[in-house]
Formats: structure tokens, C-alpha cells, sequence
């Protein structure tokens, strides 16, 4: 994707200046650097030296767990396909003179502009892909199996050169945990607010568009979901299961929290059909499921973007907090919040336990939010030059 | 005055909403059996289900809980057969003077750094957006062990655990006072850091698009002194929209103090809640559960009546 289309016309035709074109071929992301995307470029260079640099240092790693000597063949495929697919596209767009334009509707290239243009918004976007693909990696990453207990006579190590974060009560590798905890909490937070922005992207559009019966029964079961805090109707609705699975955690967070996006996207909705575009859609008669999915949605979407990239650091806080409940992610799954938890018995004599597993929450979680911020800023048109 | 009505028959149907939702959420988990633990024998234990009811159906004992609960008896709690009504008088203080405290802190301070933000763009803004974008992504139960290591282990200052130290009842009025001032600033310190980011952001974007409206082009153009224009003028129209957050920002930070209280040992609704629902005490969990919801509602609704108050344009008209 294009982000900032600011290279000149002489760039785009007549390719990257005064770098040979087989560096450009086989360094992805230079091309782009070159003719001014400076957010792709450094996108694609950083994820393609990040892969190539985990394959190359833990080659044998790789090849045992593509073989299945070892666990991990999910993430080994991951890991080479991922650099086979940048790889390749650098070699492609290298091939053909001018460069890759990403066609956007108006509105998305301003957001995409300003985004672009917010330092924090990137970092953030940076920094939680990289999250992601370590969460992705994990098993290849992961100096020692998560799961896999040292002597307990020395148990609790501070941090060393054998251990980098040092290890827990049953004597496991922390870094280990902390990396695979990534998976846990990253997929739940996404699943989760993947399945309540669809839910609630659907359920309050439509209520704002058709309005009527439907309109009302649904925002009064929004305003009552609303209305109990929603940690408590998670403890209720999780702590009767008591040993809730991920599967369960992911649907529960996500029931919890379509309201919210609902609500948002409603009052949107509102606002956009009275205006002409709707109307003249509605003149030509199409049918109203059309008219929703077609001018209603993805012109109140918005709101919803933000509110689900804000969404993601939210619920992480949340599952780590049902989980540090002993409600949530259940051991010996390594969650960050039952390792705070576990942390908290050891806290006296191995403050690592819990300082670490914390300082990965709140670095995914600023990540988010610094992202949620920058689309928030990219699509109020005020917050920014409007070409 | 109709509409008023409305409003409040709307609200008094969200908690009935609330207690319905809740009272089949919890039927529906399986594990409502009290049957282990020494001496329980079948006959005991079918005895038990009898008085709790639970041979009837679940919309018998549902009609049942809502006809106590209207005459105001919410039953007993099987955990400590004590009247619900009792444990929540008992243990809901503890949890408003928590929740208060850190409320008003937060919105207090929150609002003044938005509002330091916003007249000095720049690297003032910059670094304090920082900072609290930092405290605003923690977990509050994260800071508040945080807290405990460094200022109650590290250096002692402030004791880790409970709500008065264990020579409470032979201090002097007083003293009294200071040490229960002593046990709340770790909990009150770890909820206020988290939330202030917000109402922080909040004050800071409705302060600059005021300071950027006319008439406060014309206030400085009279010569008002800056510190006026700012606070006397733009503060008061930019926190209209605060207001609002008040009130919604209620059950987030009950959502908080139900985690700050499991580590602190605080005793107080988050607690009993949470206890009551690993023991599936259900008349706790309805009367707790019902707690917040109106707790919640009822803020909102004052939040609502606020900005009427402060917004003459949305004043309620006469129909």
C-alpha cells in the first residue's frame, strides 16, 4: 500500500535514482524508500531484515520444527513464507517501471495521509507489528519451551546470561513465557475485537439506518449492557464456568463489547442517512440491504476503526485482569496476567516475575493506543492540513 | 416534565434489564451444586437445594428473587447466612471511598493537565502526553504491585495491605484518621494514575478547539490577563463535554477497583463480588450485581442532568 505518494513524476517513471536496480530487487522495501514511500519502504525493510535475520541465527530451529522434530511448524511456515512473499514482491514491482499505486477513495488517503504524517501513530503501528510477528514466531523465538520446568532447587533466578528475565516459581524460562504469552494475549485481543466491531459494526448500523422497533430493542439491550461495569459482568459470566477456555474468553469479550461499537456506529448512522448520497440511492431504488452495505457502512466506519484499535490494548488490560483473577486464561496456557499473578506470591523475593509480564502489557497496550490516537487525529479533518 | 419521566422509567428498565440478564447468565453456568465438603450426605444436600429453591424452576425462583427484591429483602448469602442487604451496607463504603477518592483525583488533576497541555504546545505537551499515555496503558492491578515494590518493599513507606494497621484500635481519634489516610494512598494513587490519561486527553482537545473560537479572540482582545481568558473563560465552556465523562467513566473505574481491592485485601464490593461468584452465592452476586448497575445508571443520569444544567441549549424544553 501506498501511504505517502509525495515521489515526484520523474521518480515513478523512470525508477529509484542512483541505486542499481539489482539492490533494489533484492532489498525489499529500497525501492520504495527511494521514490519517497518512506512508511512502506521501512515496513517491508524491516520486516523482511527481521525474518531473514530469525531464519539465518535460528536456521537449525527452523528446519527441525519444518521436519516436526520439534513444535513449531505453524511459525516455522509462517516465517518462511512471510519472507518468500516480501521477497518476491520486491522482485516483482522491481521489474516493472513506475511504481505501485494503491487507488483510495477520498476520505481514506486523507486518513491515510495524516496518519502517516503523526510520528507516534507509525511507531505504534510499527512497533505492534512487530509484536505480532513476534507472537506469530514465538516457538521459534523462544530460547526454552515455555512450558518446561528446570530443577525446583534453583528456582526463582534473577535475570542472567543463561536467562535473560530470569525463571518463575517452577523454574520455567520467563522470556519464554513472555513470548508465547504474546500469542495468548495478542489473539485473544484481536479475535475478541474482531468479533465485536463485525457485531457491532452490523447490529448498530442497521439499527441507525432502519430505525424503528428494531432501533429501540437494540439500543435498550446496548444501554443495559452498558450499565453494569463491564469486568463485573465478566466475572459473573466467566467465574460461573470457572475453568473457561481461550475459545470461551474470545466469544465473552467480544459479547461484552459490541455494545460499545454499536452505539458508536449508530449515532453515525444516524447522521448519514439524511444526506444526499443516501437519499439518491434510496431514489434509485435499490433495496435497503444495498443501501446499508453499500453507502451506509462504509461511510460510518470511522468511529469503529478507532474505537477497535483502542479496543485491542483495552481488552488485553481486561483478559490480563480476568486472568490475574484466576478467571481468565488458565495455567499452564502462559498468559502475562496469570504470570503477574503467579508474580504477585513471589513479589518479595522475585520482583522480575511480575515486572516484566506487566512491562509487556503496557508496551502492546501504548502501541494500540498510540495507533487508535493517530487514526482518531487522521479522520477528524480539523486535527490536520486538508488538501 | 414528561419527558423527565420517561427518562427515568427508561433507566429504572435498564436495571431491571441488568437483573434479568444477570440472574439467567448465572443459572445458565453449570457447578450450582453445594454438594461437597465433610458430612455431606445426600439427604443434606437434596435438604439444601429444597431451601435454596433450586428443585423449582429457574422462572419460579426468578419470580420469587424479584418480589423479594421489590419489598427490599434480597435474601440471605448462603456463603455467611447474613442478610445480602447487610454485607453490601457493610463493605460498599469501602469501595465508594475508594472509587470516590480516586474519581475525584483524577478528574481533578486529570483536567488540569489537559488543560496545561493545551496553553503550552510544544514539548510541555509532548512530554506530558507521554507520560500519562504511559500510566494510561497499565493494567491499574500491574501499578498498583508496582507501587507495593518500590514505595511500600523498596522504602516502606506506605503500608502494602488493608484498610487500617493492626494497632488501629489503640490509636487516638486523630491518629485514626491518618493511618486509614496512610492505607488509602497506595489503592487511591494506582486507580488515579491510570485514569487521569484519559480525562487528560479529553480536556486537552475540548480546551484547543475552544481557545480556538471567537470569542475568545475577544476576551484577549479586551485585555483580559491570560490566566481569565484561559480559565474563566475557555475552561468553562470546555468542560461541558467532561462533563459527560464523568459520569460514563464510572464503571470503568469500578471495573479497576474490583482488581485494586484483590490486591490490596481491601474489603469491599469488588471483593465480595468475586468471592461470591467463585462460591456461586447467588443472591450476593444479584445483590452486588444490581449494586453497580445502579450505581452506574444513576451517575449517568446525574451526568446527564449536568450537562443540561451547564448547557442551556439542551436544556429539557416544556412539551
Amino acid at each position: 500500500m501506498s501511504v505517502t505518494d509525495r515521489g515526484t513524476a520523474r521518480d515513478r517513471r523512470g525508477g529509484p535514482h542512483g541505486t542499481p536496480r539489482w539492490a533494489v530487487a533484492l532489498i525489499p522495501g529500497l525501492g520504495d524508500l527511494r521514490s519517497g514511500r518512506p512508511l512502506t519502504g521501512w515496513a517491508l525493510l524491516g520486516t523482511w531484515a527481521f525474518l531473514l535475520f530469525v531464519l539465518l541465527t535460528r536456521s537449525g530451529r527452523v528446519a527441525a520444527a519444518l521436519s516436526g522434530e520439534v513444535s513449531g511448524r505453524g511459525a516455522a511456515l509462517a516465517l518462511v513464507t512471510g519472507l518468500a512473499l516480501v521477497w518476491s514482491l520486491a522482485l516483482y514491482s522491481s521489474g516493472r517501471s513506475g511504481a505501485r499505486t494503491v487507488r483510495m477513495s477520498v476520505p481514506w488517503r486523507g486518513l491515510a495521509r495524516r496518519f502517516a504524517a503523526n510520528r507516534g501513530a507509525v511507531l505504534g503501528a510499527f512497533l505492534l507489528m512487530g509484536l505480532g510477528w513476534v507472537a506469530v514466531l514465538a516457538p521459534i523465538l523462544a530460547p526454552a519451551d515455555p512450558l518446561a520446568t528446570g530443577p525446583l532447587t534453583d528456582r526463582l533466578q534473577g535475570p542472567s546470561a543463561a536467562h535473560l528475565l530470569g525463571t518463575d516459581e517452577i523454574n520455567r524460562d520467563v522470556l519464554s513465557r513472555l513470548l508465547h504469552g504474546a500469542r495468548v494475549s495478542l489473539g485473544i485481543a484481536f479475535l475478541a475485537v474482531a468479533l465485536a466491531s463485525t457485531l457491532g459494526t452490523l447490529l448498530g448500523a442497521a439499527a441507525g439506518y432502519l430505525g424503528g422497533w428494531l432501533d429501540r430493542a437494540l439500543m435498550a439491550v446496548v444501554d443495559t449492557v452498558l450499565s453494569v461495569p463491564r469486568l463485573v459482568l465478566l466475572i459473573v459470566l466467566v467465574g460461573a464456568v470457572g475453568r473457561p477456555s481461550l475459545l470461551l474468553l474470545v466469544l465473552v469479550l467480544g459479547l461484552t463489547q459490541w455494545p460499545q461499537t454499536a452505539r458508536l456506529i449508530r449515532a453515525e448512522a444516524l447522521s448519514v442517512r439524511d444526506r444526499e448520497f443516501v437519499r439518491a440511492a434510496e431514489a434509485l431504488g435499490f433495496s435497503r440491504t444495498r443501501v446499508l452495505f453499500r453507502h451506509v457502512i462504509p461511510n460510518s466506519l470511522g468511529p469503529v476503526i478507532v474505537a477497535a484499535a483502542l479496543g485491542v490494548g483495552n481488552t488485553i488490560i481486561l483478559e490480563a485482569g480476568l486472568s490475574f483473577l484466576g478467571v481468565g486464561v488458565q495455567p499452564p496456557h502462559p498468559s502475562w496476567g496469570v504470570m503477574i499473578a503467579r508474580g504477585r506470591e513471589h513479589i518479595h523475593t522475585a520482583w522480575w516475575l511480575t515486572t516484566f509480564a506487566g512491562l509487556a502489557i503496557v508496551l502492546t497496550v501504548i502501541a494500540a493506543n498510540m495507533v487508535g490516537d493517530g487514526l482518531r487525529q487522521g479522520l477528524d479533518p480539523r486535527a490536520g492540513d486538508d488538501r | 416534565m414528561r419527558r423527565v419521566a420517561k427518562g427515568v422509567l427508561y433507566k429504572l428498565s435498564l436495571v431491571a434489564g441488568v437483573a434479568t440478564l444477570l440472574f439467567y447468565a448465572v443459572d445458565l453456568m453449570p457447578g450450582d451444586a453445594p454438594c461437597f465438603g465433610p458430612g455431606m450426605t445426600r439427604e443434606v444436600c437434596a435438604q439444601i437445594a429444597t431451601n435454596r429453591g433450586l428443585d423449582e424452576s429457574v422462572h419460579a425462583r426468578y419470580a420469587t428473587w424479584v418480589v423479594g427484591a421489590l419489598t427490599g429483602d434480597f435474601g440471605d448469602s448462603h456463603r455467611q447466612s447474613r442478610p445480602v442487604l447487610d454485607l453490601i451496607g457493610e463493605l460498599l463504603p469501602n469501595t465508594l471511598l475508594l472509587s470516590g477518592l480516586a474519581l475525584v483525583l483524577a478528574f481533578g488533576l486529570g483536567i488540569l493537565f489537559g488543560v496545561i497541555q493545551a496553553t503550552r504546545p510544544g514539548w510541555v505537551d509532548g512530554a506530558l502526553g507521554t507520560v500519562l499515555l504511559f500510566f494510561y496503558s497499565m493494567p491499574a492491578f500491574w501499578l498498583a504491585l508496582m507501587l507495593i515494590l518500590v514505595l511500600s518493599q523498596g522504602l516502606g513507606l506506605f503500608p502494602a495491605a488493608g484498610v487500617t494497621s493492626v494497632d488501629y484500635d489503640a490509636l487516638s481519634g486523630p491518629g485514626r484518621l491518618l493511618d486509614r489516610l496512610h492505607h488509602l494512598v497506595l489503592p487511591v494513587a494506582a486507580l488515579t494514575l491510570v485514569s487521569m490519561g484519559g480525562v487528560a486527553r479529553y480536556t486537552r482537545d475540548s480546551m484547543l478547539e475552544v481557545l480556538g473560537l471567537d470569542y475568545i479572540r475577544a476576551a484577549r482582545a479586551r485585555g483580559l490577563s491570560e490566566r481569565t481568558v484561559v480559565y474563566r473563560h475557555g475552561l468553562r465552556s470546555a468542560l461541558l463535554p467532561i462533563v459527560t465523562q464523568l459520569g460514563l467513566s464510572l464503571p470503568f473505574l469500578f471495573s479497576g477497583a474490583v482488581l485494586v481491592e484483590a490486591v490490596f485485601g481491601w474489603p469491599g464490593m469488588g471483593r465480595l463480588m468475586y468471592d461470591s461468584v467463585a462460591a456461586r452465592d447467588m443472591p450476593v452476586i444479584m445483590g452486588t450485581g444490581l449494586m453497580f448497575a445502579v450505581i452506574v445508571v444513576l451517575s449517568n443520569a446525574l451526568a446527564d442532568a449536568l450537562y443540561a444544567l451547564a448547557d442551556p441549549r439542551v436544556r429539557y424544553e416544556r412539551d
